[in-house]
């Protein structure tokens, strides 16, 4: 047994190994930008000045969050990419560079090309000209600018064809040359094609200083990065959430076990009766009843004053400074009825009738038909004999309890306001906040691993048949 | 069976602990409902509206204004600062009141000022946009003989310099430098040497502190505002209480209008579901919500006979700004009479009885009606006409040749059909439904209008790269001056906020003059002109201002609405 649990959580290693590539590769490529969120830059904000100081901030905002290394160890990727293209600070120059590369594959004229753009940039920056020829500074300004986002050929020619012919009216020296130079280079990337570099793989390495590592590194001495929008470590996010989910989970648990082993198992011994069918149409319609209708129906009738006002509406509890114990945990149990009703109600109907089926089938077995042969009182039969083989389905079940220890219920603790991972959960995933999202989604995976370990031990527990040892 | 039966019944003696009455508190303190706790309580590195609205309550800074008039008057300063213009900067000189203090007694001095500008300008400390916003202040010196008196010192001039350094939050060295670690460094040492200063272990340490262990309350003595931090418990409230010994109260004569905190506490309540809101508000347990959406608001609450009797309702002025923005690089867009043709295809009017159920307001543009100053009420608001948008149409060229309903031209050599990507942000149904209406009406002139969802960060990079046709968003701005220049100048076409691509000769140059000019008589005729050029140009089609959505328990007086956020201000409360 003791072998079987080593090799599992050896076993585990390359799983969990996997998982982090998969959670990490996934933050990585999600869309918007890390560094203008944490900064809170957004399109709602019209007011935009002050370019070069934010500029400055962006970059050391990037240094921070470690984007301006290289993604991972390795690299593979067509033979006409660069090893260095982590280097372009703005995602969405980088985004076109690499699709306009996917078009001719020769990066050292995708450069040159770039390079030219941003020379031209500069000139017509510090250009000052007459005001009769303000407008065609600006449009090229303008067409410029798109360059830096298309990436389709001929839309590229129209725009610089379009650049040139300002540049001309303009007769300007220095942004003459700079408009040559971007053509030409773009020229060089027409007739210089090199397409066969974008099917021939190359691996370039770039060692331990790489975005993963720093974040595995980071996760294993416990640091997960830091919110976005709370802009504090998501490790203490986490902790100060972990304890709300975790008890209602277990309670839940617990609860949906305790009522719906007895009553599948009633449902089998007393099947085809009024009383078990009965039974089973409550629990169905529990069972198809969605649990954010259920927890709305609940606020709005039972918590509100209006009609039952029974329960509190929101929170974990609501006693007065310098309450007792006593007063303290009724408060507390006060406020958890209808969360945990929530919580377990549509269990039921799933677990019974697992239980129920479980049991049916278990009683049909042969030493079963001995026991009662033997004589033995159905309380026997029933409670020694049938049941713990009729559990081993129900084991299942508790490998996909252990991610929701920690998930929670999102919509549960949303409607109640309940301060635990759902909700974190449902704000980061509001807000976009990554890294608190893919530390949860990480933490589930690896209970749903340890779920499954608990499961095959209670395998052997409950079975006796079941050996994990060498014969 | 009989065990079902008992467990309901148990549930229900135990729940009759919760009782059913509801009262009314009688307590001298408001309850404010919140969506969500306020992201961190750290006076600088706070983003979030609502954690802006609790950081004012003990926080205080130079100027303050009316909430209904939204006038600014001197409030920590004896008067508004004196300005010296130079050739290529300018100096403020201000002089703090003499009651002005911290809660310890501590006089508030232009020291205070020096210290919380050297916060931000320390350039460890995670408050980068902020630190980017005060990049034109380069010094601050306090006159050795009166403390009070100071001058802060701009690298240009410019007319909003006034409104940005008197309103800078004012912290308390004390608590948030207690070893005066910054004292060695002046204003201007961070502001010129801020690259070479970046490893200074001094500035490192106060950074640290500030980042790490200011985010989750707010010492005693830290500000000098009416109120003080008492608590705080995630997803369950945040408490201020009032501060006994504030120097307001000390102040004679003051205007009761600016110089007020009546309530004993404010307490920002999480219900992070707006029905609980609405069961807590009903049973007494909530004094405020804000933030209502339309139809709960129209629907719940307007027609609900004990909400209206026991509850102000109140929508007061939001200076957000609702639009349909073109990309006028687009070839279909670049014509100016298709861009009209489609400000004559959309009725704003209709959108906002139904969408908006009446809580909206329209304008002619970009500057807020009740900026009456600066509004442009001479322009006329386009009108939904179809043939008017019809005749634009074709004479721009776009006839429906092949009969598929959809107008086309020959581009380039090619027939295109005037097809146009409308984009609107996930998660927002006000937007989605305005989309979908114009969608619906652009077909009458053969517009064909492809409504398309996109997660907030994708638009933005949409936005950003200008790789859109037409999107609906909403622009902030500020019942006060405000930089309207990002979404209009040229110079933020490339990266800033000009995402349309709009580029006026004209336009840029007022811009420019506004900025250098002082007189806001002058400024109101530029802006003006500004205003009937973008309705000739028509790069936007302007849909609305919203009004905020608040209802207020009628256990208080003085419950006036305000177009500064979130609508009203809970310090002037006071119990019936």
């Amino acid at each position: 047994m003791l072998e079987y649990i080593l090799k599992r959580v050896l076993f585990f290693i390359p799983t969990l190994f996997v998982i982090t590539i998969l959670t990490f590769a996934l933050s990585v490529h999600s869309p918007g930008d890390p560094v203008e969120v944490m900064m809170n830059i957004n399109a709602e904000n019209a007011q935009d000045d002050n370019k070069i100081a934010k500029m400055a901030e962006y970059e050391k905002m990037r240094e921070k969050l470690h984007l301006n290394l290289p993604v991972f160890y390795f690299s593979l990727s067509p033979l006409s990419e660069p090893d260095s293209i982590y280097k372009i600070s703005k995602k969405l120059h980088r985004e076109n560079l690499l699709r306009i590369n996917d078009n001719h594959g020769n990066w050292q004229a995708v450069s040159n090309y770039y390079q030219s753009l941003i020379a031209l940039e500069d000139k017509l920056i510090i250009t000052k000209v007459v005001d009769t020829l303000a407008d065609k500074l600006n449009l090229m300004k303008q067409a410029l600018n798109d360059l830096y986002y298309r990436h389709e050929d001929e839309h590229i020619q129209q725009k610089i064809a379009f650049i040139s012919q300002q540049a001309k009216v303009l007769n300007h020296q220095e942004i003459n040359a700079a408009v040559d130079h971007l053509s030409a280079s773009f020229k060089v990337l027409l007739s210089d094609e090199t397409l066969w570099k974008c099917y021939v793989p190359a691996l370039y390495w770039y060692g331990s200083e790489n975005q993963y590592h720093v974040w595995l590194v980071g996760m294993l001495h416990g640091d997960f990065g830091i919110s976005y929008y709370k802009q504090q470590p998501v490790i203490d996010l986490i902790l100060d959430r972990i304890a709300p989910t975790f008890v209602f989970s277990l309670l839940s648990v617990i609860i949906a076990f305790l009522v719906s082993i007895p009553i599948g198992m009633n449902a089998a011994i007393h099947k085809g009766t009024l009383k078990e069918k009965s039974t089973t149409v409550i629990l169905f319609v529990l069972y198809s009843l969605p649990g954010f209708w259920v927890a709305t129906l609940l606020i709005n009738y039972v918590a509100n004053a209006e009609y039952l006002g029974w329960f509190p509406v929101k929170g974990l509890s609501d006693f007065e400074e310098g309450a007792s114990a006593g007063e303290q945990l009724a408060s507390c149990l006060h406020h958890m009825v209808l969360p945990l009703f929530c919580y377990v109600y549509s269990s039921f109907a799933f677990i019974s009738r697992q239980m129920r089926g479980s049991m049916l089938q278990t009683l049909s077995q042969d030493y079963i038909r001995t026991a009662w042969a033997k004589g033995l009182s159905p309380r026997k039969v029933y409670w020694k004999h049938a049941i713990r083989n009729s559990l081993l389905p129900i084991i299942t079940l508790i490998a996909s309890i252990f991610p929701g220890l920690i998930a929670g219920s999102v919509v549960i603790e949303q409607l109640f306001t309940l301060p635990g991972l759902g909700m974190l959960a449902y704000e980061a995933q509001v807000i976009k906040d990554y890294p608190v999202i893919f530390t949860i989604m990480l933490f589930s995976a690896i209970l749903t691993l340890i779920g499954y370990l608990v499961a095959d031990i209670l395998y052997a527990l409950v079975d006796p048949r079941i050996s994990f040892g060498k014969k | 069976m009989k065990y079902l039966v008992l467990g309901v019944v148990g549930l229900a003696l135990f729940a009759c602990g919760g009782g059913s009455e509801v009262l009314l508190s009688k307590k001298n303190e408001v309850i404010i409902h919140e969506l969500s706790d306020p992201s961190k309580l750290n006076p600088l590195t706070t983003s979030d509206a609502n954690a802006g609205v609790i950081m004012g309550n003990i926080f205080e800074s130079l100027v303050s204004s009316d909430i209904k008039t939204l006038e600014r008057f001197p409030y920590m300063i004896k008067s508004f600062p004196e300005i010296v213009k130079k050739e290529n900067s300018l100096d403020l000189i201000y002089e703090f009141r003499d009651e002005v203090a911290f809660p310890d007694g501590t006089p508030i001095t232009g020291y205070d000022y020096e210290f919380s500008l050297k916060v931000i300008k320390n350039p460890l400390v995670d408050c980068g946009p902020s630190r980017a916003a005060l990049e034109m202040i380069d010094g601050v010196t306090v006159d050795e003989k009166n403390p009070k008196k100071f001058t802060v010192h701009f690298n240009i001039v410019y007319y909003l310099a006034e409104q940005m350094a008197s309103s800078m939050t004012i912290l308390n060295s004390k608590v948030y430098d207690p070893k005066s670690l910054l004292k060695e460094f002046t204003v201007s040492d961070l502001h010129f040497k801020a690259k070479e200063l970046e490893n200074n272990p001094k500035l490192k340490e106060q950074a640290e502190l500030f980042n790490t262990k200011f985010n989750n309350s707010i010492p005693e003595n830290a500000g000098s505002g009416p109120y003080q931090f008492e608590s705080s418990k995630a997803f369950e409230r945040v408490v201020l209480k009032k501060n006994k010994n504030w120097w307001g109260d000390k102040l004679k004569d003051a205007n009761p209008r600016i110089f007020h905190a009546y309530p004993e506490k404010l307490i920002y309540e999480t219900v992070s579901d707006f029905q609980g809101a609405v069961v807590s508000l009903k049973a007494g347990k909530l004094d405020v919500i804000y933030g209502i959406p339309h139809l709960d608001f129209a629907e719940k609450m307007q027609k609900d006979e004990k909400i209206k009797n026991n509850f102000y309702l109140l929508t007061p002025p939001q200076f957000g700004f609702e639009h349909i923005g073109m990309n006028i690089r687009d070839e279909k867009l670049s014509d100016v009479r298709v861009r009209k043709a489609l400000s004559q295809l959309i009725d704003p009017d209709k959108i906002i009885n139904t969408v908006c159920y009446g809580m909206a307001q329209r304008t002619v543009g970009f500057m807020h009606p009740l900026k009456k100053e600066y509004y442009n009420d001479k322009l006329a608001l386009y009108q939904y006409n179809v043939v008017e948008a019809k005749k634009l149409l074709t004479e721009a060229g776009w006839k429906d040749t092949d009969g598929d309903g959809v107008v086309d031209k020959m581009i380039n050599g090619e027939k295109k059909n005037l097809e146009i990507n409308l984009f609107y942000n996930k998660g927002n149904d006000r937007r989605k439904k305005i989309a979908i209406y114009f969608q619906e009406s652009a077909k009458a002139a053969g517009v064909k209008i492809n409504v398309v969802v996109k997660d907030f960060p994708v638009l933005l990079d949409l936005l950003k790269s200008r790789n859109f046709d037409m999107y609906v968003l909403t622009t902030i701005s500020s019942p006060h001056e405000f930089e309207y220049r990002g979404s209009w100048h040229s110079s933020g076409i490339k990266e800033g906020g000009n995402y349309t691509g709009f580029y006026n000769k004209r336009v840029d140059e007022l811009f420019d003059k506004i900025r250098l000019t002082f007189d806001k008589n002058e400024r109101a005729t530029y802006y003006k002109e500004i205003q009937a050029i973008l309705h000739d140009k028509c790069p936007i089609i302007p849909l609305m201002v919203h009004t905020e959505r608040v209802t207020i328990s009628k256990r208080f007086n003085n419950a006036e609405e305000s177009g500064m956020f979130p609508g009203f201000d809970a310090t002037m409360f006071k119990i019936q």
